[in-house]
């Protein structure tokens, strides 16, 4: 093994959607930071869309099993309704995610106390609210002022326009007397800090190849590098490494030739995700750490929230133009957001109206349901089909259970040799009472918005890449992996900053929340530097 | 095709016969329209499937065992509709095949410029052109906007 004989004074792995964040806010102390991603670049001219197969492309698949690149870890989730997907690289998930981008509210923050489930947070939506600002933004956010549904936010781009699938659907909002407003959304709509605006390609899932998607390569990490953050890639950390005297020395890593190293540093700072933090926790194991680094709670890989999530497809008679605009960021719904307890459950969901996908995409969703015949019926069955649906997604709540959990996969490693990860995940009684109120109603809104058929509700085998809670923060080191801003109980120079921090999961995208949160974490680091490791 | 997996596996001819007349079954020539197993696009779905030669052997292999006992004959020479009443059946018994089939058979149809022309669609990459969604009428909000707030301050 090379061992390099400078000792960094921050290491943050993972240059993702939170350490990307870190690594920006911590440029303000001058410190040496280096960050070691395992993934690449992903170069604009790469993705998808530029290319005639723009939808069968499997290198930029959520689900990193079919993706199947180097620097993926297999993900075994069989056993899971809800199926992780990610991506590993320089912007991690934010390079496929749907950039819909709202906040955890405050309720979120105070379940415990507010409805008697779940735990409250060490930490109040207030306390993240200027994190929220910055994040905001450094990532360039559209949407529209005044939403009922949301606490009051400032700076947004203008909003993402409806089309006709939005409006159409708001339109049933509005017969219902149901909230709905547009879409806060991590888009450029018009240039905004070197990033042209957006085009409405539509699939932002696959990566924006016009670049006003704000994912974090080409949001924080320019000016994180430009103001001398060095950003190692194609390097796979496999194991957190430990000092005499217990606190973390630095990391073991791969690089892209196979070359094993260590980096030692003064600060280790996690940010690899909600599976990728803990699978790195849980491989670091030592005489003082036998179950895994950082663990003496036993909570890391455990309380794992995917959010349970319905899907309903609303048919319509007229085109709705859906295949144009970005497909996840139309409008949403928080009218079933709060705790009502006369819906026999606690908690809630957003509803997210996601627009249409491509003829290829149409089509194959349509066989798959029994909706598109073989044979001569087949032209017709797809003219109908195509552009004529619109798709409800119910974002819900799921409480946070230590039988949901992630644990190494050791007959599945990666290509070095590092254990996968098993996703063990159940829905909770709560979950399910939530999903048959959540499928109800989508299919009354769609009806009203003038559907002409509506899909069974589908609340299994859906895709998340919300993963969250392993391992969470709190003040009780029995019942936490963290205290309040990220430092782990157990090894006080070892922090964690990306969403396997979250106590609750709130019903809606992680995104802005975990960026907030990863602020706010290296805000508490640079302010009490002198005492950073004091008891 | 970028994407288009690179294999040196090829498919026998009795194999590539029965999966273009499969794709012929799934998708019919029709009103301009191109079959399935028009030869620039059953091309592409043949080089495709031959990267997933284990589950395209057991799905033909089943499909012809299911031949035999109906028609006791091989499944290339049935007829379209009793072809289309097997695959229903392998839908049960040898999902993962049909899944395939179909999935491939579509992605070649769909991304082909005749199909996508006689559907009024573009024939080009999402990227750069992109696409105009016309500007929102926000007035459809004030029902919405008359609301006090309604989340849960702490």
């Amino acid at each position: 093994m090379n061992t390099t004989n400078d000792t960094v004074d921050v290491l943050i792995i993972g240059a993702g959607a939170a350490g990307a964040a870190v690594a920006w806010s911590l440029t303000d102390t001058r410190m040496r930071i280096v960050c070691l991603e395992q993934g690449d670049w992903v170069r604009q001219s790469d993705y998808p869309t530029t290319g005639r197969d723009w939808e069968s492309r499997p290198d930029f698949s959520g689900v990193p099993n079919v993706r199947n690149r180097r620097e993926d870890y297999p993900v075994d989730d069989a056993a899971s309704p809800v199926k992780p997907v990610n991506f590993n690289g320089v912007g991690g998930s934010t390079i496929l995610y749907m950039a819909h981008f709202p906040r955890l509210h405050p309720s979120d923050f105070r379940t415990r106390t507010l409805d008697g489930v779940g735990d409250d947070w060490p930490i109040s939506y207030r306390d993240l609210e200027p994190f929220f600002a910055t994040n905001d933004r450094m990532m360039g956010v559209a949407g529209l002022p005044g939403d009922p549904g949301c606490p009051p936010k400032a700076g947004l781009l203008p909003p993402v326009p409806l089309g006709t699938l939005g409006e159409t659907v708001a339109r049933g909002f509005n017969r219902l007397g149901w909230h709905w407003w547009p879409s806060e959304s991590a888009i450029a709509t018009v240039p905004y800090n070197g990033r042209d605006r957006c085009l409405n390609l539509g699939p932002c899932s696959i990566g924006c190849a016009q670049g006003a998607k704000a994912s974090t390569d080409v949001t924080y990490w320019p000016e994180a590098i430009r103001r001398g953050v060095e950003l190692r890639t194609r390097c796979r950390v496999r194991e957190i490494t430990l000092d005499d005297a217990g606190m973390a020395r630095g990391a073991v890593y791969i690089d892209e030739h196979g070359v094993e190293h260590e980096q030692k540093a003064h600060i280790v700072i996690l940010a690899c995700s909600g599976i990728g933090t803990p699978r790195l926790l849980l491989n670091s194991t030592s005489a003082r750490f036998p179950d895994g680094l950082a663990n003496r709670s036993g909570l890391v890989g455990k309380n794992l929230m995917l959010h349970c999530m319905t899907l309903n497809q609303g048919v319509f008679e007229q085109p709705l133009k859906g295949w144009q605009g970005p497909i996840g960021c139309a409008l949403w719904s928080k009218e079933f957001y709060e705790t009502d307890p006369s819906r026999g459950y606690a908690r809630g969901y957003t509803f997210e109206i996601v627009r249409g996908n491509g003829p290829v995409a149409a089509a194959q969703g349509g066989l798959a349901r029994g909706l598109l015949p073989w044979g001569t019926g087949h032209h017709a069955a797809f003219r109908e089909l195509y552009d004529r649906t619109a798709t409800i997604v119910g974002v819900g709540e799921d409480l946070a259970e230590e039988c949901n959990s992630i644990t190494l996969d050791h007959a599945h490693p990666d290509s070095d040799g590092m254990p996968g990860v098993t996703i063990n995940y159940r829905l909770g009684e709560n979950s399910l009472r939530m999903l048959k109120h959540a499928g109800e109603r989508a299919t009354e809104v769609l009806k009203a918005a003038g559907a002409v058929a509506v899909s069974p509700t589908i609340t299994s085998g859906v895709s998340s890449g919300h993963i969250m809670g392993t391992a969470r923060m709190g003040n009780d080191p029995a019942r936490s992996v963290t205290n309040a801003w990220g430092r782990c109980h157990d090894v006080k120079n070892l922090f964690i900053a990306d969403s396997s921090l979250f106590v609750t999961s709130g019903g809606v995208n992680p995104t802005s929340t975990l960026q907030a949160l990863a602020l706010f974490v290296a805000e508490q680091i640079k302010q009490r530097l002198d005492s950073l490791l004091d008891d | 095709m970028t994407q288009t997996i690179a294999t040196d596996r090829t498919l026998g001819e009795r194999q590539s016969t029965i999966l273009s007349t499969l794709a012929a079954c799934m998708i019919p020539p029709q009103d301009g329209l191109p079959s399935a197993s028009d030869p620039r696009i059953v091309k592409e779905v043949l080089a495709l499937l031959a990267g997933h030669a284990e589950v395209v052997n057991n799905g033909l292999e089943r499909l012809h065992g299911l031949a035999t006992q109906v028609g006791d004959s091989a499944a290339e020479t049935l007829p379209a509709e009793m072809l289309i009443s097997l695959v229903a059946t392998l839908r049960t018994e040898c999902p993962a095949f049909v899944t395939l089939f179909e999935s491939t058979v579509a992605a070649c149809y769909y991304r082909d410029d005749r199909v996508l022309r006689a559907l009024g669609l573009p024939d080009r990459a999402p990227f750069p052109v992109g696409n105009d969604v016309a500007p929102t009428d926000w007035s459809l909000l004030e029902p919405v906007r008359a609301r006090t707030p309604f989340y849960r301050t702490v």
